[in-house]
């Protein structure tokens, strides 16, 4: 078979594979909504019935209404409005710190399963002890030892500790290609090892990386939210979905639920979303 | 000599149709407790144990290192020479009777013979001294010292007098060595007052420590040998229990675990049953005191500073976000008391002025400014109303508060102390050195010790590090007053000199609530936040 033939029976492989998840209804639905928070998150403030920090003194705690659809907080501020503007911060946060986490891991794994020996069994063990480390806690710790939290350091320590798992994922999906006859016929063309790498096996762990991608995405939504109601995340009084909970939440005991009820669905309907597509990558790709 | 017959002390207590001077309280004290000559007491009703939630603890419960949290604990295995009862009236504690002379600048105090440590021992005039001393003495850094004014001496006159001689006249001297100086609690001679003194919290209060866990838990177990017969709690046990917020004691008062809140919102308080739940309500002069530093960055421009000011709709925010629990302030401490002078125009919002006010400042467009300060309910909600007010100008607040430790452990880390006289200390991100930040007080029973040191140029927790001397000879005059006329001149022009530079935004002067369960009656708090009295099982 010629190079040509088989990139035409990859791209046909791909088209079909493509048609497959147009079809598959879990991916439908998951797309939509992470579809819907795409453009809360791009147009929010037009979608927004209220500025995020206006408050409305007459309307303290108020239940949901005409007038406010998702009810205000204590400060009289839209909840409405808030969660709408709110996905913008948790979305990019949460996409940032997943593409960094993936372009590290994948770059660790590309190099650990392609070099093999010693650099491939130091590199991995190393990664297995930081995954050892709960997630939260390594986050709280980096806050706590930096001493600040803002978006970029959000973005820092969630891309650093999603780096270990795409590392290892990447490596097991690159063990079995680097075996394959493509990579010897590169070696044979003395390529050098980035192209090998990033040129030849990349793009055939691909599908491995984006699935890897949307997982970790899921669940950098819940490391983001996390890290804001734990007050290790955010500026506090942010729409951002987390710190609203964590704002909020003590209401409930006063039979105050709205203003924590609907960024935390907004939490988990993003983080369903995301999963639903992913389940159906998985399962489209036959991973 | 003379002696004081008549001085006229102010005193913020519970609201203003309840405001009053108490005539000559702070001249000559009542020598015997009413309840001492009546006798008996009230110990043996309940046998049970009295929890109730607390805000956490800024810093450690040792009285010289006194920080906002820690006197719920002080309070509790402590006393001072003068009580301040949740009223704001003194009331006679270690000492029975206090007398100023010369003009106000000498004060003698009578001591009990009957008070007697934790450990046993008897407490002497020599205990007292040493106190006081310890607290002077500039390498202990006590966070009190400054609380008892400048050039004060304390001597012992014999074995049951010591006597304190100021500088300056000052008719409300006893407030500053009563209770509502928490750190001041009389220790035994030789103790020490810093960290080391939580392991035995020996005091002669009405409770004994039992364990202390910093921002968990205090267990105290009453004290049998407590002077004031009377005043012996009815319950064997007290637990202070803290929370980072107060709405989160709600489930555990909900479901019995503890019986009482205090410094609930008001707003939360009322989604109580009243079946269940009574609350008490504590009318005081403190409350967040938002400064602007006029010596260092963006705020230097005192137009700038009263175009803040401008923004904020006072009225609407007491009305809606605090549920009327507090009374409206006017960016001086004057307000709560009966000698403010209300002529002096109240500051209303005005966007149109504000917005002028930026203009001849040069930053029509507003800029981006980062308010400073600490996680708690009151502050998170109050810096979201800053933020919306400030956009109305252009002004981009973006809020930085610390819930290190649990209670603003780097906010009130005082890594600059004391203030200096028009520092220009880089912004730290702490209280006393950072450019616009927001400190809780909680409420004294005069306005001493707000100007004494937060308002005067030379005040050792000033935060603006404005250096007015209008300002701070207004300030004088009022310390100095011996007449209710001249503290209300000095009143008014603190009033007018605040409004003119603008230091700092007082918007409010705070109504504690506390809710209690209808199992326990009788239970109060005082303006600090100190529990007065922890009632009795209905």
């Amino acid at each position: 078979m010629t190079d040509e033939t088989a990139k035409q029976t990859k791209q046909t492989e791909l088209s079909e594979r493509l048609a497959v998840l147009k079809r598959n209804k879990a991916f439908i639905v998951g797309a939509a909504i992470l579809c819907f928070w795409a453009l809360s998150a791009i147009f929010g403030k037009l979608i927004a019935r209220y500025d995020q920090d206006f408050m409305d003194y007459e309307y303290i705690n108020s239940a949901p209404s005409g007038k406010y659809w998702f009810g205000t907080d204590s400060n009289g501020r839209d909840v409405y409005s808030r969660v709408i503007i709110g996905s913008r911060i948790i979305l990019v946060i949460s996409f940032l710190a997943t593409l960094l986490g993936a372009f590290l891991g994948a770059s660790l794994g590309l190099a650990a399963g392609y070099l093999k020996g010693k650099f491939d069994m130091i590199l991995m063990r190393i990664l297995e002890a930081i995954s050892a480390i709960p997630v939260i806690i390594i986050a709280l710790l980096a806050v706590a030892a930096i001493g600040r939290s803002s978006s970029i350091i959000t973005v820092l320590i969630i891309g650093f500790i999603f780096t270990p798992n795409v590392a290892r994922t990447v490596r097991a999906a690159v063990l079995g290609e680097s075996e394959l006859e493509y990579v010897a016929a590169a070696k044979l063309r003395t390529e050098k090892t980035a192209h090998i790498l990033f040129r030849e096996i990349l793009p055939n762990v691909l599908p491995t990386l984006i699935v890897e991608f949307t997982v970790r995405l899921g669940y950098a939504i819940f490391a983001v939210a996390t890290l804001s109601f734990l007050g290790a995340g955010l500026e506090a009084g942010s729409p951002d979905w987390g710190t609203q909970v964590a704002d909020t939440w003590s209401l409930i005991f006063t039979d105050v639920w709205w203003p924590t009820l609907f960024p935390s669905l907004a939490i988990a309907s993003v983080a369903v979303s995301i999963n639903l597509i992913s389940d159906a990558l998985l399962e489209v790709f036959e991973l | 000599m003379s002696t004081i017959e008549q001085t006229t002390t102010e005193v913020s207590t519970s609201g203003l149709s309840r405001r009053h001077f108490i005539q000559a309280a702070a001249a000559t004290g009542i020598a015997i407790p009413f309840a001492q000559m009546i006798g008996g007491s009230s110990v043996g009703a309940a046998g049970k144990v009295f929890r109730y939630a607390s805000q956490a603890q800024e810093g450690p419960a040792a009285p010289w290192m006194t920080k906002g949290g820690s006197l719920g604990i002080l309070n509790a295995v402590g006393s001072w020479l003068i009580d301040v009862s949740p009223s704001g009236e003194l009331k006679p504690s270690v000492a029975t009777a206090w007398k100023g002379t010369n003009g106000g600048t000498t004060w003698t105090f009578t001591i009990r013979t009957d008070v007697k440590f934790h450990d046993g021992s008897a407490l002497t005039s020599d205990d007292v001294v040493y106190t006081v001393n310890s607290h002077l003495d500039s390498k202990n850094k006590s966070q009190s010292a400054a609380k008892l004014g400048g050039g004060v001496t304390c001597v012992k006159v014999d074995a049951k007098t010591v006597r304190f001689d100021l500088q300056k006249p000052n008719a409300n001297f006893p407030y500053n060595v009563s209770s509502s100086n928490y750190g001041l609690l009389i220790m035994k001679n030789g103790a020490k007052g810093d960290e080391s003194w939580i392991a035995t919290m020996n005091g002669t209060g009405k409770w004994i420590m039992v364990s202390h866990k910093v921002n968990e838990k205090t267990v105290f177990k009453r004290n049998m040998n407590y002077f004031d017969k009377a005043q012996i709690p009815s319950f064997e046990t007290m637990e202070q229990i803290q929370y980072v917020s107060q709405s989160a004691a709600i489930p555990a008062l909900k479901t019995g675990k503890i019986d009482s809140i205090h410094l609930l919102y008001g707003t939360e308080a009322d989604t109580l049953p009243k079946a269940k739940f009574y609350k008490t309500l504590v009318p005081t002069c403190g409350g967040l005191h938002m400064h602007m530093r006029a010596d260092i960055g963006q705020l230097t421009d005192k137009r700038v500073r009263e175009a803040i000011a401008l923004t904020l709709d006072r009225t609407a925010y007491i009305k809606g976000v605090l549920g009327g629990y507090a009374l409206l302030a006017n960016d001086s401490v004057m307000d709560s008391f009966p000698t403010a002078d209300k002529s002096v125009p109240q500051r209303k919002k005005d966007i149109a002025r504000a917005k002028a006010l930026l203009a001849e400042a040069g930053v029509k467009n507003g800029f981006k400014l980062t308010l400073q300060s600490w996680k708690r309910d009151d502050i998170d909600k109050f810096t979201a109303f800053v933020k919306s007010s400030c956009k109305e100008i252009g002004i981009d607040v973006t809020v930085d508060l610390d819930g290190s430790d649990g209670g603003g452990a780097r906010w009130y880390a005082y890594s600059v102390y004391p203030s200096v006289k028009g520092s220009k200390v880089a912004n730290k991100g702490e209280w006393l050195a950072s450019e616009f930040g927001i400190a809780e007080w909680a409420g004294r029973p005069t306005p001493d010790e707000y100007l004494n040191r937060e308002w005067k140029s030379t005040g050792d927790w000033n935060p603006h590090y404005l250096d007015a001397p209008d300002l701070d000879a207004a300030v004088d005059a009022w310390l100095t007053a011996l007449t209710p006329a001249k503290k209300k001149a000095a009143s008014s022009a603190i009033q007018k000199a605040s409004l003119k530079y603008t230091p700092i935004i007082v918007v409010y002067n705070e109504t504690r609530v506390t809710v209690t369960s209808n199992k326990v009656k009788g239970v109060e708090f005082n303006q600090q936040g100190a529990n007065w009295t922890s009632g009795t099982n209905a």
